[in-house]
């Protein structure tokens, strides 16, 4: 852009023959030559860490706006496909399998539900925004529970994701609208505490969106418009952050989703750039997702939540694309 | 020299230059240059070309490419926070119809210049929508980031300003609506002006998220939005009944949508069905009135443009344009000043008070009732007595245990040529019976001019029928007409008979010789006359308007010695096969017994098959008009008389015992049957039993009916008793029956031949002439048979019970010797055996 507008300048004076200013443009133009032969060139494409990931397959399904993604212990992906308002499960090959759910507000119906996770034990847990609530199912797909969640300050809650530690017997609920986390008994489902407020600062949201726990059931929050992550122990105190504003690797414009590999690694997707990024356990940068051989960062169409299953699969929901891709992660690590 | 050669220097340097930045400055210069720019983060989240790295660095990352163009309000940006993650906006955004983007404005829109097309001058995200925008959302509290306020819907008409305005620009009102605003419509996300219930734009459509045409916020195809409000305009209130409205999301049937009226925007609903918007155009319509009625329907042109063969009306009476100019309808409005349909039909509400009065239920003859009756409009052609059923379905036949029909209508429902009509008053197969059903009072299909032509008459009765009479009648009673050629088919065998029996009208036809459809006085069979009865059974007196001293037919009129009629039928008298009649005339199983439990006033004889009416359908005298035979068997008589059907089995069964035998009317038994031999139904000369024979010697009357046949004379000549009187002593009748049976033993009145409790013995005492033993069941055999104490028509027990009461032992000698005079005399040897 410097250069454009030195060049309308230089058009400019040309036109008005003022030649006194000509001689200081011709050689503002000489100096600007130079710089443009001397100057290295951008930093290279690609010198990025390209972590790879082999495609296996897609779920295209009728889906209407799918957001999140969660995979049972014995393979079976569950995928919320929100506009739909369905749950709708497939096989470890992506082959249909059951769907439930419609549009409503009774025990089972939903009203565009976001986010989901399934414990160990096969329950399915639905955040089902519309309806300020979490729905509860067993592994048939029966309705076993629901937990109204309290409004703030006369704004419903509006939950987005759920996450199920069972080994504290804990469920996670992200309020989005009241930016903060609320903290129920898995068993009782009686409510335990809030995490968190409207803000900047550590354990401050605006907006949180999408969760997942790693296997020390340390908490990863996508905090979207203070576009970075946050981890938060289980028992609820701020550990770090992971990346921040901007384009550059490691930084994020739009993040959405966020899942945690066996190697306790961060991915974290962001649904503008299109990209997912990796971070090693102590929040710094690893690299992109892509094709290592062809050097190639791999574009998704607005990539939202993920799963990472035990076997290192990674699904990821394209939400404008209307599908759930597979992929087999390769990268080992350092 | 040296600022010349720089000078040159510049321009190369200049062009290889731009040379080299043609590809950077060539999309930069496609697109409007940043006027504020900030790469500020709160900026750079939607501005995404602000972020440092792309518009201070000048470059791109490993993760993205450099961007130079603006994408600050492309859908892309807008998604990416409205899928959910801050505002979930999924289904409006994604789904449904929303305001167009990527579009050109309308050229003949003009769109301020505060709303930015792109720079292809196309509507975008952001010609509406910045995120500087105000709290302009419908609500108060609500901000939708819009570039102005959009109370009362100002955005919205700052372009769309042809759709604001009210009525009087063609639009539907924007003022405060008189009524509350539906609850259902707030429920459907409806948004409403400042003021107390006032619409605007977005109180029927939706800027996004819609799943219906137009952005509205319900389906107005099948006027579902329509009646959110409007609900009293359904066609159905809330439990079903039908409104007096126009009907809508029926497909018309008889009417169609004038090219005329779709020119002017009117619309039909889903599957070319009525709705709203066939009639009403809510927005830039021409005809500026508060109805946005589509055309100006004042001389009823609207209406008239879809139906127009109702147009016919116009030159009829039923144009009160013609007949009656000041008749204002329900809204107090004359043909003159709402238009000749105004006066019996109103799109919304009834257009006249329907008449409701007895019978009278169906909506269409209700309508036709509130002018055709006493103080109504058209008084002089008012209904008033009986009329032929309205309001009713089809009947189905009326038959006898046997299956023998009483009364068939339409043979065949399927080809019935007259429309019947649902409780809509819609022409439906499987409907009711109106007056719409024979009239059609728009002069739809039978027009006046082919009737007057046709028939060379004007009688402006048939003008408005669908078929000329008789015709129109076949349609449903198609049987009925075996009376063409048939000494009942008046119009023709008495070409004058009107004027002898004063009927009423005074043009008469095959039908209406005797049937009135309106106006008549006996109720089951609208006849035309008017009867008076002082029985007020007034069934048989119909008959009688014919078969009496002054009718058509006097030769054949009923004497007093005739078979009863007007009564039920009692003890072991039942009919299987004929009908019974209530006092007014109708079919019922318990009513009374008729001159039409037997006869069949238009079946010559019942021989003769439905479709026979091209031939003369004169029967023989055994089965004229006769519903059964009554010759040679007498199955007529038979019906309810089985209890004397044992007669057949008998040597009374003249047919065989005596078949050259003839009765007063000098019939045979073949002619006038088992039973007509000695019994005369009209006329016979005997009062007693209807005694067909000329009566023979006696002391009384039975043994004179008993002699007719039991003399020398007589057809029984071998069978005369030296004999036959019991001597004249008055005897009292003990017997009692719980069961109201006949008395075993009857004594007779000799003087008038009634059963008597104190009576004499006579005949029909000890013999019972219909049964010749207790179970006979063989015929005579053409021969003198003697009979003994079991059979001879003997009553059982008759010894026991009656001699022996007076003659004790000696009974039972008297009673085998009754008829035996010498034997029962002393000397009589037989005697003397006997009791010495």
């Amino acid at each position: 852009m410097q250069y454009e507008k030195k060049i309308h300048e230089f058009v400019k004076a040309i036109k008005s023959n003022k030649k006194r200013q000509l001689k200081r443009m011709n050689r503002v133009i000489f100096a600007l030559s130079l710089l443009v032969l001397v100057t290295p060139p951008t930093a290279p494409a690609f010198a990025v860490n390209i972590v790879h990931i082999d495609f296996l397959f897609k779920i295209s399904s009728d889906f209407k706006e799918p957001s999140d993604v969660a995979v049972s212990k014995n393979g079976d992906i569950y995928v919320v496909d929100g506009v739909n308002n369905k749950i709708k499960i497939f096989g470890p090959n992506g082959k249909a399998l059951a769907k439930f759910g419609e549009k409503g507000d009774r025990n089972g119906q939903f009203r565009f539900p976001l986010g989901i996770d399934v414990d160990r034990s096969g329950n399915i847990y639905i955040a089902d925004s519309g309806n300020s609530r979490v729905q509860i199912f067993n592994p048939n797909t029966v309705f076993t529970a629901k937990i109204d969640l309290p409004a703030k300050n006369g704004k419903p809650a509006d939950p987005t994701d759920v996450a199920v530690d069972r080994s504290r017997n804990r469920l996670y609920v992200v309020d989005n609208d009241n930016h903060r986390l609320l903290v129920y008994d898995l068993a009782t489902r009686k409510f335990i505490k809030t995490i968190g407020g409207p803000g900047e600062n550590k354990l401050r949201f605006r907006y949180p969106f999408l969760m997942a726990l790693d296997k020390k059931q340390y908490l990863y929050i996508v905090d979207v418009i203070n576009t970075r992550v946050q981890v938060v122990n289980p028992d609820g105190l701020f550990v770090m952050y992971i990346g921040g504003w901007g384009v550059d690797k490691g930084h994020f414009f739009r993040p959405k989703g966020v899942a945690v590999d066996t190697q306790n690694r961060v991915y974290v997707s962001d649904s503008y750039m299109g990209v997912i990024q990796v971070f090693d356990t102590f929040g710094q940068f690893y690299g992109v997702l892509g094709n290592a051989h062809k050097r190639e960062v791999k574009k998704f169409r607005t990539p939202t939540g993920m799963f990472i299953d035990d076997h290192n699969r990674l699904y990821v929901v394209e939400m404008l694309a209307q599908q759930v891709s597979v992929y087999r992660i390769r990268d080992r690590g350092k | 020299m040296i600022q010349k050669i720089l000078n040159l220097m510049s321009i190369y340097i200049l062009f290889f230059l731009t040379t080299l930045l043609i590809p950077i400055i060539t999309p930069a210069a496609a697109v409007e240059p940043p006027k504020n720019p900030n790469s500020a983060k709160g900026c750079a989240m939607c501005h995404y070309r602000w972020i440092d790295t792309f518009f201070v660095e000048g470059r791109g990352t490993d993760l993205v490419p450099y961007q130079s163009e603006k994408v600050v309000a492309t859908p892309d940006m807008c998604y990416s926070c409205h899928d959910g993650s801050v505002l979930d906006s999924r289904e409006r955004l994604f789904h449904g119809q929303g305001h167009k983007t990527n579009v050109k404005p309308p050229a003949d829109m003009i769109v301020p210049k505060i709303f930015p097309l792109d720079e292809n001058g196309n509507v975008q995200c952001a010609t509406c929508h910045t995120a500087h925008g105000v709290e302009s959302g419908p609500d108060a509290d609500e901000t939708i980031f819009l570039r102005t306020s959009n109370k009362d819907s100002a955005m919205c008409r700052k372009c769309h300003s042809d759709k604001g305005g009210g009525p009087n620009t063609g639009n539907h009102s924007f003022a405060e609506c008189a009524q509350p605003i539906a609850r259902n419509l707030k429920r459907l996300g409806a948004h409403f002006g400042r003021k107390k219930n006032q619409m605007m734009c977005e109180s029927c459509h939706i800027a996004h998220g819609s799943t219906n045409e137009k952005y509205l916020i319900r389906d107005d195809r099948d006027s579902s939005l329509c009646l959110v409000c409007h609900v009293d305009k359904n066609m159905f209130d809330r439990s079903g009944r039908r409104n007096n409205n126009h009907a809508i999301n029926v497909r018309p049937v008889s009417a169609a949508l004038a090219q005329s009226l779709q020119n002017n925007g009117a619309r039909l609903g889903y599957s070319g069905a009525i709705s709203c918007q066939t009639c009403h155009k809510i927005h830039n319509n021409r005809n500026k009135q508060a109805s946005l009625l589509i055309l100006d329907n004042q001389k009823s042109e609207l209406c008239l443009a879809c139906h127009p063969d109702k147009r016919r009306l116009e030159k009829t009476k039923h144009n009160l344009a013609l007949s009656a100019k000041s008749e204002k309808n329900l809204e107090g409005k004359t043909v003159m000043e709402s238009g000749m349909c105004s006066a019996c039909h109103l799109p919304h509400k009834a257009a006249r008070k329907p008449f409701k009065k007895g019978k009278i239920t169906d909506r269409t003859t209700a309508l036709c009732m509130s002018c055709h009756a006493a103080g109504m409009v058209a008084e002089n052609k008012k209904l008033a007595g009986y009329l032929h059923p309205v309001g009713v379905r089809l009947p189905k036949h009326v038959s006898g245990t046997d299956g023998a029909r009483y009364r068939t209508v339409v043979l065949n429902p399927e080809g019935l040529d007259l429309p019947l009509f649902n409780e809509f008053g819609v022409k439906d197969k499987t409907g009711k019976i109106t007056c719409n059903t024979c009239h059609d009072i728009h002069g739809e299909t039978f027009a006046r001019e082919a009737n007057a032509a046709k028939n060379g008459r004007k009688d402006t009765a048939d003008t408005l029928l669908r078929k000329p009479s008789p015709e129109i009648c076949r349609e449903c009673h198609a049987n009925k007409f075996t009376i063409e050629k048939s000494k009942h088919d008046l119009d023709t065998v008495f070409p004058n008979g009107n004027a002898i029996i004063k009927q009423r009208v005074s043009r008469p036809d095959l039908c209406r010789y005797c049937h009135l459809t309106h106006n008549s006085e006996p109720e089951g069979f609208i006849w035309k006359k008017k009867i008076t009865t002082q029985a007020g059974e007034q069934v048989d007196d119909m008959c009688t308007v014919c078969h009496g001293k002054n009718g058509l037919a006097p030769e054949m009129a009923v004497g007093k010695n005739s078979h009863p009629v007007n009564t039920p039928l009692t003890g072991k008298i039942h009919t299987k096969k004929l009908p019974l009649f209530s006092a007014a005339g109708k079919l019922t199983k318990t009513g009374i017994m008729t001159c039409f439990t037997c006869h069949d006033p238009h079946n010559g004889s019942p021989i003769k098959s439905e479709s026979s009416t091209n031939v003369s359908t004169e029967g023989r005298p055994a089965n004229h008009f006769l519903r059964i035979e009554v010759a040679p068997a007498s199955d007529l008589c038979l019906n309810c008389h089985e209890d004397k059907s044992d007669v057949l089995y008998s040597d009374h069964n003249l047919l065989i015992t005596a078949p050259d035998a003839k009765n007063a009317l000098g019939r045979t038994p073949a002619e006038s049957g088992v039973c007509g031999v000695c019994h005369i139904v009209h006329n016979s000369s005997e009062k007693i039993d209807l005694w067909a024979m000329a009566p023979g010697t006696g002391s009384n009357v039975m043994e004179r009916m008993c002699n007719s046949c039991h003399s020398h004379n007589g057809a029984a000549a071998a069978k005369v008793p030296a004999i036959s009187s019991h001597p004249d002593t008055l005897f009292v009748s003990v017997w009692e029956s719980s069961k109201g049976e006949a008395q075993p033993f009857p004594f007779f009145d000799i003087k008038t031949g009634k059963v008597s409790a104190v009576g004499n013995i006579s005949c029909p005492s000890c013999h019972d002439v219909h049964h010749w033993a207790a179970n006979s069941t063989h015929a005579g055999v053409k021969k003198n048979i003697e009979g003994d104490v079991m059979t001879s028509f003997l009553r059982p027990h008759v010894p026991d019970r009656v001699c022996r009461q007076c003659h004790g032992l000696d009974g039972l000698f008297v009673f085998k010797y009754f008829h035996n005079p010498k034997i029962r005399s002393k000397k009589s040897p037989v005697k003397k055996e006997l009791f010495n």
